[in-house]
């Protein structure tokens, strides 16, 4: 591999990043985990770098079809999963008490599956008791459509969608409750 | 490409150095490492150093080749693992030692690249050096004389040679025309010089575009099962090594499905009978977003290149497809299960971990093999790589699979720390063996798994090296530089006239080469040879009798033969 | 895919072995020429002390011999002191001719080929030649059978690696009289030749998806080429050495231990065309270190990967780097310089025995072991 990336001379000035020193760590970790982790940063998107609003289309398990066309003057929460991914197992009851929580308010969350099969993943809602519905996207197609926005870069990744279709936040890796909750109170606030 | 260094050899030995170094001072003393670096001896130290150093990257796995082979090596030596870790044993070509030795290479290449370069345009745009006193000394010295009576003055006799040495592409001057011992100075093969800077600068050229991309690059593996997708992205990886300076906005978003993987196995030689003789995957490719699927084809040696990244198919095993249903009934997994093949007949393991059954969670741990055979100890092998008797092979767990605290698990290996066995060889129960369709009902109301299929799958690599083209382009520029610098001989040639006292017309040249040169001898001779040639038809007209020309084959080792128009000599080689 | 056609696969192990049998011969032939040498030279070197003792029968010993002085990178190498009336023109229009290189103790310097003749090497050149054309419908035959280059596992290697050592040893002969490696060289070619029958003997078949590119074609046989190239070189500065040796022994005053040396040019013309040699060779693992980088680049996705097989090939480029380089070098001598000539080739050989069989990795087609 080409990392023969002369350490001394070129290398050292412009490694001082963190979130390229964790998938630096990962890569060179060898632990098989099979997925690239997330180390729980947060971004948020100012009204002026907000991308274009999101469109896509996705399935969920049950058969229904998912629009985002539906989601107009909606808040939504995305959340990309899987159930083998341990960081997902740890995050996923903190989003089904966030989802009570904020359901009442009119905000939708989805789950996007990206490697199951829909006997797996209700397993997985069973255990947890996840009650929010879940896309099935071993197809690819909702990553590959919000790779126009902003994309998601790693297991788990949780984007909060505003009333306008536009992404506000994303946390990369477990998120924490706290954050995800007041991200999510200020896009139905408009901020 | 040799004798790079002799322009700039430190001129003082170092005794006399080490002397007067106290005087020196701080630059003096700066200037003494500098002379001390740039010298071909340390050069050709450090060079062999770096094959030295480059050796114990053959001997221990590398991260950079593949990351959980050192994590195994770590875990199989306690011992003294961490201590080649500590002096980074296992990133050798990334390691300060090695990086540091090539560094310092490559510093001293420029500190002598560069003044040479300076020293030879000079050189180019300068005429050949001045005709030496005393050019009998030369290694190629011969002389000719022109009898009175041919009427061939000394000047005329120069000017005849600068014109033949001209013809031969030599770059000429000429030196103290008009006096009574006119000269003319030649020089060619300035080129491998040329080359020679051209192969070193190249070399750092090499450096640099490996160097960007290492830094700007990124390179991921990712398994995909039949009718799985790959979207680039992050979170579509399983593994990922960016280079320091990658950013995941670089990740051109292109998805890739693949729809089928074929193998073809040799049945047709008894001697290599299922030996693999064709791997293809049939993929759809989409783009961009929005952009129409196209069907392609994916095979060894035949990439897919999708915008600045390319896609390579570097491995493949079986998945077989498996459902493992809890205590209460309910289905806990189910789908494909990558297995990891040994050896030539996909014996294959593979883990299964179902975090989600009730009332404990379950793990199986075994083998795929696609053609069962039973040996007489009851042991069951692979013997063939197609799937004709496929097994599935399982020892099974129940307990704490390790997932519910968020920590990464390796998922080819189950963690038995935690975990109560059900089965396995040594079990009451015994193993599972599951012929396909076939299901198994654990012990203790645990559950059942089943074997439902089998499907494909391939490992691929991702990878984008902005700096591949410049590396190809320098290497190929380092390659002309050092034919030329091997095989081009760079010499020079003087000529020199005058007339003797007794009327004849004397002329002597000589050669001298720069560097390697082993054609030097035979170019003496061919100059003699057009040299007797031309004057001797220049000045006596075509009833000139020629036979002195056999005595001017300078290496056959004749000497001093004699015409009636020229007498000649040539030294013997 | 066409079918494995066993006939010809049948076919080409026995032109093998007929071949090895020619070599074995061949081996003999210019043993014996270096024994036979070694008797005469005695009795030359008999003859001409008796002639030096008695001037009168008129056979003059030349004793006079070059002493390598640096590497004949400088033109003024080697160069006697002359008369004091040499400045110009009309100072002296003949100087007397310089005892050539050649001597008593050594053969002539230009390595070309003399008047003496010499049978039993003629007999092992004839044989050889022979040889290399059994040797070569072998591995004609052995690609025949298979439908495809010949060199895809160890067996192939080995077998055409050997064929090229041969083909490339004539194809100097012509040029050069280097008949003086014959044994060494031939003695090579059955070593490959035993080694691919009894330790890497593999049947004739398919190649597996990695190897099936035209990279194939023009990767491994530049390789085996430039390795060809520096077998000889090898050999030469063995010698080199050899001689080297024997010459400060035969300075020194000393009894010739090695009488058939004489066969063997002297030192500094033995360093000089291995240096030759060892240019186009490097120039030749440059090559197949580039197409290398290509094909790793289409097949595995990056162009260097630091795998065990491309440390080895990076490790023998520098040495014969620093081979090329040290001649350039103060304070390194001639003998120095085919030091690093021998190491570069043992790198070689570790690359091509060791490394394929013992280390993963890769370029682990051996085709041994599974």
């Amino acid at each position: 591999m080409g990392t023969i990336a002369p350490a001394l001379g070129l290398g050292l000035a412009m490694s001082g990043c963190g979130a390229q020193d964790s998938l630096a760590r990962q890569a060179n970790a060898g632990d098989n985990k099979n997925y690239i982790a997330g180390d729980g940063s947060v971004t948020e998107y100012g009204q002026g770098e907000r991308k274009a609003p999101v469109v896509l289309t996705g399935k969920l398990f049950n058969g229904k079809v998912v629009d985002s066309t539906a989601w107009a003057g909606k808040v939504v929460v995305l959340n990309f999963w899987y159930a083998a991914c341990a960081p997902c197992r740890l995050e996923a009851p903190r989003l089904e008490a966030l989802w009570q929580e904020f359901k009442p308010a009119g905000v939708l969350f989805y789950g996007v599956n990206l490697r199951d099969e829909e006997p797996e993943a209700a397993a997985f809602e069973r255990t947890y008791g996840v009650t929010y519905p879940s896309m099935k996207d071993k197809n690819g197609g909702v990553i590959l459509a919000m790779t126009q926005y902003v994309p998601p870069q790693a297991v788990p990744t949780t984007l909060v969608i505003d009333k306008n279709g536009k992404v506000t936040s994303r946390i990369l890796g477990i998120a924490d409750q706290g954050t995800l909750k007041s991200l999510i109170t200020d896009a139905l606030a408009g901020k | 490409m040799p004798a790079l260094k002799e322009a700039s050899r430190a001129k003082p030995n170092l005794a006399s150095d080490a002397v007067t170094l106290p005087r020196l001072g701080f630059w003096g003393m700066l200037r003494w490492v500098w002379r001390q670096l740039t010298s071909m001896r340390n050069a050709l130290f450090l060079l062999l150093l770096l094959a030295v150093a480059a050796v114990p990257g053959s001997l221990f796995p590398q991260r950079s080749v593949n990351p959980s082979t050192v994590t195994q090596y770590l875990k199989d030596h306690p011992g003294y693992g961490p201590w080649l870790d500590r002096f980074q044993f296992f990133n050798v070509f990334s390691s300060a030692w090695f990086s540091a030795i090539y560094l310092l290479l490559f510093i001293s290449l420029a500190g002598c690249v560069v003044p040479r370069a300076r020293a030879h345009w000079k050189a180019m745009r300068s005429a050949p050096p001045r005709t030496p006193r005393r050019l009998s000394r030369l290694t190629e010295y011969g002389t000719l004389e022109l009898p009175e009576r041919l009427g061939i003055s000394a000047e005329q006799a120069l000017q005849d040679a600068a014109r033949l040495l001209r013809k031969r592409r030599y770059r000429i001057g000429l030196y103290d025309v008009g006096s009574d011992r006119p000269s003319v100075a030649g020089e060619r093969g300035l080129i491998r010089e040329v080359g020679n800077l051209l192969f070193h600068v190249s070399l750092i050229g090499v450096l640099v575009f490996v160097a960007i991309g290492g830094l700007f690059g990124y390179r991921g593996q990712k398994i995909l099962v039949e009718g799985d997708t790959f979207v680039n992205t992050l979170i579509s990886y399983d593994s990922f090594s960016p280079g320091p300076n990658f950013s995941p906005t670089r990740l051109d978003p292109f998805a890739i499905t693949l729809d089928k993987f074929s193998v073809k196995f040799d049945r047709s030689s008894k001697a290599h009978y299922g030996q693999p003789i064709d791997f293809t995957a049939a993929v759809t490719v989409t783009d961009k977003p929005g952009a129409p699927p196209v069907h392609q084809t994916l095979k060894v040696n035949d990439p897919i290149t999708i915008g600045a990244a390319s896609f390579y198919l570097v491995g493949n095993g079986y998945a077989p497809v498996v459902t493992v249903k809890d205590g209460t009934g309910k289905t806990a997994f189910s789908g494909p299960v990558i297995s990891i093949p040994s050896d030539g007949a996909y014996t294959s393991l593979l883990v299964i971990k179902a975090p989600d059954a009730k009332p404990s969670q379950l793990g199986f741990v075994g083998f795929f093999l696609p053609t069962a055979l039973v040996n007489d100890k009851g042991i069951s092998y692979a013997s063939d790589p197609d799937p004709f008797n496929p097994r599935l092979n399982l020892n099974s767990y129940y307990g704490d699979l390790g997932l519910n605290t968020g920590q990464p698990r390796n998922v080819y290996t189950l963690d038995t720390k935690n975990l109560t066995q059900l089965n396995g060889r040594d079990k009451p129960a015994g193993g599972i063996v599951l012929a396909l369709g076939q299901s198994y009902t654990l012990p203790q109301g645990k559950g059942t798994i089943s074997f439902d299929g089998i499907k494909r799958y391939i490992g691929v690599d991702i990878r984008h090296d902005p700096g591949q083209v410049g590396v190809l382009i320098s290497a190929l520029a380092a390659l002309a530089g050092l034919v030329c610098s091997l095989f081009v001989g760079r010499h020079r040639v003087w000529v020199r006239t005058g007339t003797h006292p007794d009327g004849r017309t004397m002329i002597e040249y000589a050669l001298l080469a720069r560097g390697e040169n082993h054609r030097l001898a035979a170019e003496a001779a061919t100059i003699r040879k057009l040299l007797q040639q031309l004057l001797s038809i220049l000045g006596t007209g075509q009833e000139q009798p020629r036979d002195g020309m056999s005595a001017a084959t300078g290496n056959t080792g004749t000497t001093g033969g004699t015409t009636a128009a020229t007498r000649t000599s040539a030294k013997d080689q | 895919m066409p079918d494995i056609n066993e006939t010809f696969a049948m076919f080409s192990e026995r032109f093998m072995l007929l071949a090895g049998i020619a070599y074995a011969i061949a081996f003999i032939a210019f043993a014996w020429d270096l024994v036979q040498n070694s008797k005469t030279t005695r009795t030359v070197l008999e003859q001409s002390r008796q002639a030096a003792m008695s001037p009168a029968e008129g056979t003059k010993a030349v004793v006079t011999r070059r002493i390598p002085v640096g590497a004949g990178a400088s033109g003024y190498a080697g160069i006697e002191s002359e008369g004091p009336d040499l400045d110009g023109p009309e100072g002296r229009a003949e100087r007397p001719t310089v005892p050539s290189g050649s001597s008593a103790h050594t053969a002539d310097d230009s390595m070309r080929y003399g008047p003496q003749r010499r049978i039993p090497a003629r007999v092992g050149v004839a044989i050889t030649v022979l040889a290399a054309v059994v040797h070569a419908c072998g591995v004609l035959f052995r690609g025949l059978a298979a439908g495809r280059v010949p060199w895809g596992n160890m067996y192939e290697f080995w077998t055409t690696g050997g064929l090229v050592v041969a083909v490339v040893f004539l194809l100097v002969l012509t040029r050069r009289d280097l008949r003086f490696l014959g044994t060494f060289v031939i003695g090579l070619v059955l070593v490959m030749l035993t080694a691919a029958s009894v330790v890497f003997w593999t049947p004739a078949g398919h190649l597996v998806p990695a190897l099936q590119s035209y990279w194939l074609l023009i990767h491994v046989s530049i390789a085996v080429m430039s390795s060809a190239l520096f077998t000889l070189t090898f050999a030469m500065s063995v010698l080199q050495l050899m001689q080297f040796r024997r010459d400060a022994a035969l300075t020194a005053g000393k009894a010739d231990r090695l009488p058939f040396m004489r066969l063997v040019p002297s030192a500094l013309s033995l360093e000089n065309m291995a240096y030759r040699i060892n240019a186009i060779a490097f120039v030749g693992w440059t090559l197949t270190l580039m197409f290398g980088s290509i094909w790793a680049e289409k097949a595995w996705g990056r162009f260097w990967g630091w795998d065990t097989k491309e440390v080895w090939t990076f490790i023998i480029w520098v040495v014969y780097a620093g081979y090329l380089h040290a001649r350039a070098t103060r304070g390194w001598t001639g003998t120095r310089a085919a030091w690093l000539s021998i190491v570069g080739y043992l790198c070689i050989v570790f690359n091509f025995a060791i490394v394929n069989v013992y280390f993963s990795g890769l370029h682990s087609y051996a085709g041994v072991g599974s």
